[in-house]
């Protein structure tokens, strides 16, 4: 099993090497002949990562989207290789080009004549028939056309664009927390950046569920970060629904992004153990919401950010009825800001699995189990209003229809009487098929006034490794 | 070239020139309202004139949008603003942060112009460091204004999944719930009238200040941790804390957080770590640093809470002295003096010395002050220390430490106070008997008699007379009636009006102190040639037999 692993890692390895490499030499032959020392250099370097792979199968390389897909299976993209990934879809594109195909072990000349050929075709008024043309005479390549995209543009780039937010907010929110960890300064402008455009795509009704799509994304290695961001996103959401100012969105969305800075300083042998946390562990772990307050107010000073996000930090384990934690000498009423940070906290934790709780709950169950700590644990207003928000049936549930179709719930119907009849994204046909996915509105109905589809049936969406940000990446 | 092309080049000519002198106005406006106050006419005057350009300009077009490049403003494609250099470059300050086009639409107000340069204006690193000129403009939300963002600022990443579910598992889900038995959702969500109304409430009081609950939340985590150098951490906060009170004006407030800071250091319960803490804080409290930033609050044109202030204050020591006195010199308000002149007065009892200091304070105001707080304080000791200061060169000290001398009420304080009647100032002068007149002394009578029988004393001004007579009304002792009586009575052939005047004012005298034995002598001086000695005895019968 583990030398089937790492021959996947392998795999994915050289699959992103062929992509960067085949980039690589095309932009260079924009410069350069295909005969330039440069140009024989980077081919050889394609034919090192390439070949191997020919050696057991042909090589099928296809861009699907903003995707390349080698021999099936998506190629990675990846922050190093973005510029190249970039161009050379930008490339096929212009080309027409939706598929190469490698049928044999390449060489040098195969090579050229694939670039020579791309040249020709570039300023082409009919680039992808000049491209034939020009591989007429080329063997073992074989090119097909780019497919006609489903989505229109604008959808394609609005999805594009919330990956980014939200992959910038993961990556911003990290490099925020180890400055703060090591002691360093922390400047929450790149932070502000970001909540504002979270915040503008919240307030879009396209977006928002896209946006909320991705909170289902859970990253185990990198838990805390995505937490993070997934708990703004949801308490952004959640803020939304209730009615909030954009200038308290952002405020809100702040706060809950740095809801648990104090952790950067639970020792990493408690943050990482596998095993359950004994009391003394939980002692440590239970300091972290003080801690959160105190960096945050030691870092950024005493205004009225900084208050705001040192009062959610504190407060965001301590309960409707007070109980939880830190232990409260003094009675106080707790913050608006941090009863919904802590709906949005604890949801997105109970639906992700941990390193110290392994198993993550189906998110309507996580409702079931809210709900029964409503008016103890929980402010049952507040959570009323946040099932409302994210249904009855909440964003990332798997559910079976009774058309037997599978699904996974991709946005709440805004009517809350109807919060039981969501937006679904079928992802099988009535015969467990994977199917191209479509989105369907469960509000629709037949003629004869009935629905054409109702849920019947939820399923863990974990325990067969489906999840709705899969489907929104 | 055609015609038609003609005229579009012209009219593009002249929107650009129009957009470059909008860019000119912004710049201009930038400036002048950088330099002066919001209330000055310059400042004033910036905002209409740039309201202006925009508004001319959108008789003609419904907006006007600026791309930008690093350097440059191009309208139409055409620059209107470059500047090569970074430096106070506009360009440039919108370009860094990510900005490629600004525009501003028909219908803009003044007050959004201005709040749009306000934005140009701030020091981000010290007024903003947590902002750049994106948030804030998203911040403010305006309405006529729209920017466009480059959001590479935010860097590419690209987001991951690890997860890719196979057709297998898509099956095998497919399968497990055509077995599962069909169920309903159990949770059915309905928010009432009282629950919107509760959520409405609650959101409004999330906008009230936080400052109490961030102190709540220091003293819950100072009471929890055992740690030494934790709790100096969080100490070092609630420091902080209470220079945003006072920045804030917020006494009330930073006399809370001391209270609490002193309640913790007297609880035995709490360890050594509280009565450290509360000497740390002290210390802070009574620093020149920490008193010079009183000046604002004390200054500020709004009514401050002086209670409030008082009982902060109340925290102070004898260490403070001296920065208080500082601190009189440097506030401008007469409000804000009086504040801190009464604290003086309570602190100054512990080391009058101290206070005495501020007597030999460059500023008179300053020592005039510091002369108030001693005769406040009123320790027979200071008045050596005051006395000296009899010969400042400003009148209004001297008057000052005559009414402190007098408030002290030595037996030594008619002797001190004797010079000071021949004072070169009047006022001074006039001090100097009131102040003895309210001593009540005997000493003080026979020494204000003697200086009106004074061959020079007739010599003084009207008004100066007059109110020495007054002051010796005061006594109703027999010498005082017999001196008026007998000044009443004297006539004078030589420099007889300054005598008429000295009559007047003694029966204006034996009116106040209503002596019966003077009406004869009254009846006769109203008759006088003299009108001023007629009216005011005349009025002094009046008062008598009234």
């Amino acid at each position: 099993m583990i030398t089937t692993d790492m021959r996947e890692k392998d795999l994915e390895e050289r699959a992103k090497d062929v992509v960067n490499h085949l980039a690589i030499i095309i932009r260079t032959t924009q410069l350069h002949d295909v005969n330039n020392v440069a140009v024989v250099q980077s081919i050889h370097k394609l034919l090192d990562v390439i070949n191997p792979l020919i050696s057991s199968e042909k090589i099928t390389l296809r861009l699907i989207e903003e995707f390349f897909h080698l021999n099936g299976s998506r190629v990675r993209y990846t922050v190093e290789y973005s510029t190249n990934f970039d161009f050379i879809i930008a490339e096929f594109k212009k080309l027409g080009l939706g598929t190469i195909i490698f049928e044999d072990t390449m060489d040098e000349e195969n090579i050229k004549g694939l670039l020579n050929a791309i040249k020709v075709a570039g300023p082409s008024d009919m680039p992808f028939q000049t491209l034939c043309d020009e591989l007429v005479n080329v063997p073992h390549i074989k090119i097909e056309e780019l497919q006609e995209i489903k989505e229109d543009t604008e959808c394609s780039n609005k999805k594009k664009q919330i990956k980014r937010t939200y992959s910038s907010a993961v990556s911003i929110t990290k490099g925020l927390l180890k400055r703060a960890e090591s002691g360093e300064m922390i400047n929450l402008k790149k932070s502000k950046r970001v909540i504002a455009t979270i915040t503008d795509q919240i307030l879009e009704d396209e977006s928002r569920s896209i946006l909320v799509g991705m909170t289902t994304l859970k990253d185990y290695d990198d838990y805390t970060y995505h937490h993070s961001v997934n708990v703004s996103i949801l308490a952004i959401a959640f803020g939304h629904k209730l009615g909030l100012s954009k200038k308290n969105l952002a405020e809100l969305g702040l706060a809950a992004l740095f809801h648990d800075i104090g952790k950067i300083k639970i020792p990493l042998e408690i943050l990482n153990k596998p095993s359950a946390l004994s009391d003394i562990d939980w002692k440590t772990m239970k300091l972290h919401p003080e801690w959160g307050a105190v960096t945050v107010l030691k870092l950024k000073g005493i205004n009225e950010s900084s208050m705001n996000l040192a009062i959610t930090a504190f407060e965001h384990h301590l309960n409707y009825d007070l109980s939880g934690y830190p232990k409260l000498e003094s009675r106080m009423s707790l913050d608006f800001f941090s009863r919904i940070i802590a709906i949005a906290d604890q949801y997105d934790a109970m639906t992700s699995s941990r390193v110290y709780s392994r198993t993550a709950i189906p998110p309507d169950k996580v409702l079931g189990l809210l709900v029964e700590q409503s008016g103890k644990r929980i402010d049952p207003c507040l959570l009323k209003a946040f099932i409302q928000m994210i249904g009855v049936y909440p964003i990332g549930c798997l559910v079976m229809l009774d058309t037997e179709e599978l699904g996974l719930v991709f946005d709440n119907n805004r009517d809350p009487g109807s919060s039981d009849r969501p937006n679904i994204l079928i992802i099988a046909d009535s015969s467990g098929m994977k199917t191209d996915t479509t989105v369907v509105d469960l509000l629709e109905k037949n003629d004869d006034g009935s629905y054409k589809r109702t849920i019947q049936k939820t399923l863990d969406p974990n325990e067969y490794n489906i999840n709705l940000a899969e489907y929104l990446l | 070239m055609q015609s038609g092309e003609l005229c579009l080049n012209e009219s593009l000519e002249k929107d650009v020139a129009s957009a470059k002198d909008i860019v000119e106005g912004i710049l201009k406006a930038k400036k002048l309202m950088r330099m002066y106050p919001a209330n000055n006419p310059m400042h004033i005057n910036a905002s209409a004139g740039i309201f202006e350009k925009f508004n001319d300009f959108f008789n003609v077009h419904r907006d006007i949008a600026f791309k930008v490049t690093m350097n440059s403003l191009l309208y139409k494609d055409q620059q209107v603003y470059h500047k090569s250099d970074k430096d106070d470059n506009l360009a440039f300050f919108f370009f860094k942060d990510g900005i490629r086009e600004i525009s501003f639409m028909n219908g803009i107000d003044q007050q959004e112009l201005e709040e749009f340069i306000n934005i140009l204006n701030i020091d981000f690193e010290t007024d903003a460091p947590d902002d750049d000129i994106v948030t804030l403009l998203w911040d403010r939300d305006f309405k006529n204004l729209k920017y466009f963002v480059d959001q590479d600022f935010l860097g590419n990443w690209e987001v991951t999944s690890d997860s890719q579910s196979s057709d297998e598992k898509v099956l095998s889900a497919h399968k497990d719930a055509l077995k599962k038995k069909p169920e309903k959702a159990v949770i059915q969500v309905e928010l009432t009238e009282s629950d919107f109304r509760y959520l409405a409430d609650e959101m409004q009081k999330q906008n009230q200040p936080k400052l109490q609950k961030i102190i709540i939340i220091l003293f819950e985590s100072l009471y929890h941790t055992e740690e030494t150098n934790y709790a100096r951490e969080i100490i070092d906060i609630i420091i902080e804390s209470i220079d945003y009170c006072i920045q804030e004006s917020d006494f009330g407030k930073a006399s809370y957080i001391l209270n609490k800071l002193k309640s913790m250091a007297e609880d035995e319960n709490r360890g050594i770590e509280g009565k450290r803490s509360l000497q740390t804080v002290y210390d802070k409290i009574n620093s020149r640093h920490l008193i010079e930033k009183l000046s604002k609050p004390l200054d500020n044109p709004s009514d401050i809470d002086k209670e409030g202030f008082l009982a902060f204050a109340g925290h102070m020591d004898e260490r403070s002295i001296s920065s208080l006195i500082y601190l009189l010199g440097k506030l401008e308000t007469i409000k804000g003096r009086y504040l801190v002149i009464d604290v003086l007065v309570q602190l100054g009892q512990q080391d009058i010395n101290e206070v005495a200091k501020g007597l030999q304070d460059s500023s008179w105001h300053v020592v005039k002050n510091v002369a108030h707080v001693l005769g406040e304080i009123a320790d027979p000791d200071s008045i050596a220390l005051l006395v000296k200061t009899l010969s400042n060169s400003d009148h209004r000290v001297r008057k000052e430490v005559i009414i402190a001398i007098g408030n002290i009420r030595s037996s030594r304080t008619i002797r001190y106070l004797e010079s000071t009647l021949t004072d070169n100032d009047k006022s001074v002068r006039l001090t100097a008997a009131r102040t003895l007149g309210n001593t009540k002394t005997g000493d003080a009578r026979k020494l204000l008699l003697s200086e009106l029988s004074k061959k020079n004393f007739s010599e003084k001004d009207f008004s100066e007379k007059k109110e020495f007579y007054r002051i010796i009304a005061g006594w109703q002792e027999q010498d005082v009636k017999d001196f008026l009586i007998k000044t009443l009575n004297t006539k004078k052939f030589f420099k007889r009006a300054k005598n008429d005047e000295n009559r007047a004012c003694a029966a204006y005298a034996l009116g106040l102190v209503k002596d019966i034995d003077a009406i004869k002598s009254l009846e006769i001086a109203g008759k006088s040639k003299n009108r001023v000695l007629r009216e005011l005895s005349s009025a002094a019968l009046k008062q008598l037999k009234g």
